[in-house]
């Protein structure tokens, strides 16, 4: 806020009443003006983030303060900004009605001037201080967010180094996943995702192959055609990888453990139900992993191994289309194929996909702050 | 005359209204501004043209800023005349009282009229 000063709206339509009002706060606050409803619903959408508290008058020409209120409910703009009704009205019908609405307070005509004084910065100043602590909360959920992922990233980088992947395989598949997740909440609800879930699904993806790390140097980077004993131990990673997460001693309670133990178990599980460890068939298998599964496919193929060249990526999509990567979910495969032609692009040149992972976790944290309020089902007496 | 005796004149709270506005000098400062009010003629003009909407909403607003001033009298007719038309149409005291309210407007204004 530093020295800026609180900004107050007063809606009244008689002149004089303005006057005094504005003569009673103009030393504390900024004050703007509106005659009639109307004019008050213009002035708060055009300074929604900057006013601080409305106070408004009952029975006014075009449209009376409870239409006002009933207006700003409907928006949901008293979540934030606080409205105080000042009035000669004393129906207790009209007054139940409107802190039913949400209105922060009222005061009765004649007032007294220190008593309105009071109860504005009382108001004002609770309200800030709500606003300051929701963004402090906010940014401290972020940076922790952040500093989590960086680890997860380090833990993902050390896999990948011993591998001898490129060290962006797991970025790309961060990325990949967070474009067939948005493609696929856009297509259908069927899985119950939000837009909440696509930071924590990507930070979970990086850990797909964490199992790698329970599997000998000499299987990992053999160069030629793998045995059948090593293909076996090579497949146990995905397993390996679940009894490693499930280890971690309340790991449920954590939403990305949650989805990397899905992810890890089950990323080369095919939709036919030939894939491994478990044969799992369709649906059976985690919408989180079978996006991870066809994210982590495009990647392998476009880069080199210690045992394959790199695919173009046009051939790799073609082999995907064609099956000869295994079966993947239709729907799926619509939503990759829409964002194939853009694909190569949108991973070497990312600051869109930056920009909206960061939105999303913005989203993420917003949510988590809503479902946190205090429920007005804690008080009962009023009804 | 002093602002005392206009309250004196139109049976007003003198003592209330400089506390709640926190000294003479804010009642001082705003009683000359009453007459200004357009709601005194919004209700006549209303009440002629028998649109009792309006009429309900000048009497309300001259009720509240009555009341702010204390002009206890005046208020107290308006808000009785106010309520005579909150559902919408009038009742046999709507007439008699909007008389009242003319009869004490006028006390209200000379009063004011001959303030220092």
């Amino acid at each position: 806020m530093g020295n800026e000063r609180f900004k107050l709206l007063i809606v009244d339509d008689a002149e004089i009443n303005r006057e005094i009002l504005t003569d009673i706060l103009s030393e504390d606050f900024d004050i703007i003006e509106a005659e009639d409803g109307k004019q008050a619903l213009e002035i708060i959408e055009q300074n929604l983030d900057s006013i601080n508290c409305i106070l408004l008058d009952m029975n006014m020409p075009v449209m009376n303060g409870i239409q006002v209120v009933e207006e700003m409910h409907k928006n949901g703009w008293l979540e934030t900004l606080p409205v105080i009704m000042i009035s000669a009205e004393n129906y207790p019908k009209f007054i139940a009605h409107l802190f039913d609405l949400g209105v922060t307070d009222f005061i009765n005509r004649p007032f007294d001037a220190k008593v309105v004084h009071k109860r504005v910065i009382n108001t004002v100043l609770l309200y800030a201080k709500q606003k300051n602590l929701t963004e402090m909360v906010a940014s401290q959920i972020i940076e922790r967010t952040e500093s989590t992922d960086m680890l997860i990233n380090v833990l993902s980088h050390i896999v990948e180094f011993r591998n001898g992947e490129s060290g962006s395989h797991c970025l790309n598949i961060s990325k990949i996943t967070a474009l067939l997740l948005r493609g696929i909440m856009a297509r259908t609800d069927e899985y119950g995702l939000t837009r909440a879930d696509i930071p924590i699904i990507c930070t979970a993806s990086s850990l797909h192959d964490i199992g790698k790390i329970a599997i000998p140097d000499e299987v990992i980077n053999k160069p030629g055609k793998l045995t059948d004993e090593e293909f076996a131990i090579m497949k146990s990673h995905s397993m390996e990888g679940y009894k490693l997460l499930e280890s971690i001693p309340a790991g449920d309670n954590v939403d990305v453990i949650r989805y990397a133990k899905q992810i890890s178990k089950s990323h080369h599980e095919k939709y036919d139900g030939r894939g491994y460890p478990e044969g799992l068939r369709g649906e059976q298998i985690p919408i989180a992993a079978q996006i991870v599964s066809i994210a982590d496919v495009y990647d392998a193929l476009t880069s080199e191994r210690c045992y394959k060249k790199a695919f173009p990526h046009d051939k790799a999509i073609e082999m995907i289309v064609n099956g000869e990567c295994g079966a993947f979910n239709p729907l799926l495969l619509q939503c990759f194929l829409e964002i194939a032609p853009t694909l190569e692009d949108q991973l070497k040149n990312s600051e869109l996909l930056e920009k909206q992972a960061e939105e999303d976790l913005q989203y993420m944290v917003r949510t988590m702050l809503d479902n946190t309020k205090v429920s007005d089902q804690v008080f009962k007496g009023a009804n | 005359m002093d602002i005392k005796g206009v309250y004196d004149i139109i049976g007003g709270d003198y003592d209330g209204t400089v506390a709640r506005m926190c000294g003479e000098e804010r009642v001082a400062r705003f009683i000359p501004k009453f007459s200004k009010d357009p709601s005194y003629q919004e209700l006549c003009d209303s009440m002629a043209a028998e649109d009792w909407d309006v009429a309900f909403r000048a009497s309300h607003t001259m009720k509240g800023v009555c009341a702010n001033f204390g002009f206890t009298k005046l208020q107290q007719v308006s808000s009785d005349l106010c309520e005579t038309l909150r559902p919408g149409s009038p009742n046999d005291d709507t007439m008699p009282l909007f008389e009242e309210v003319k009869k004490e407007y006028a006390i209200v204004i000379d009063a004011l009229e001959m303030l220092d």
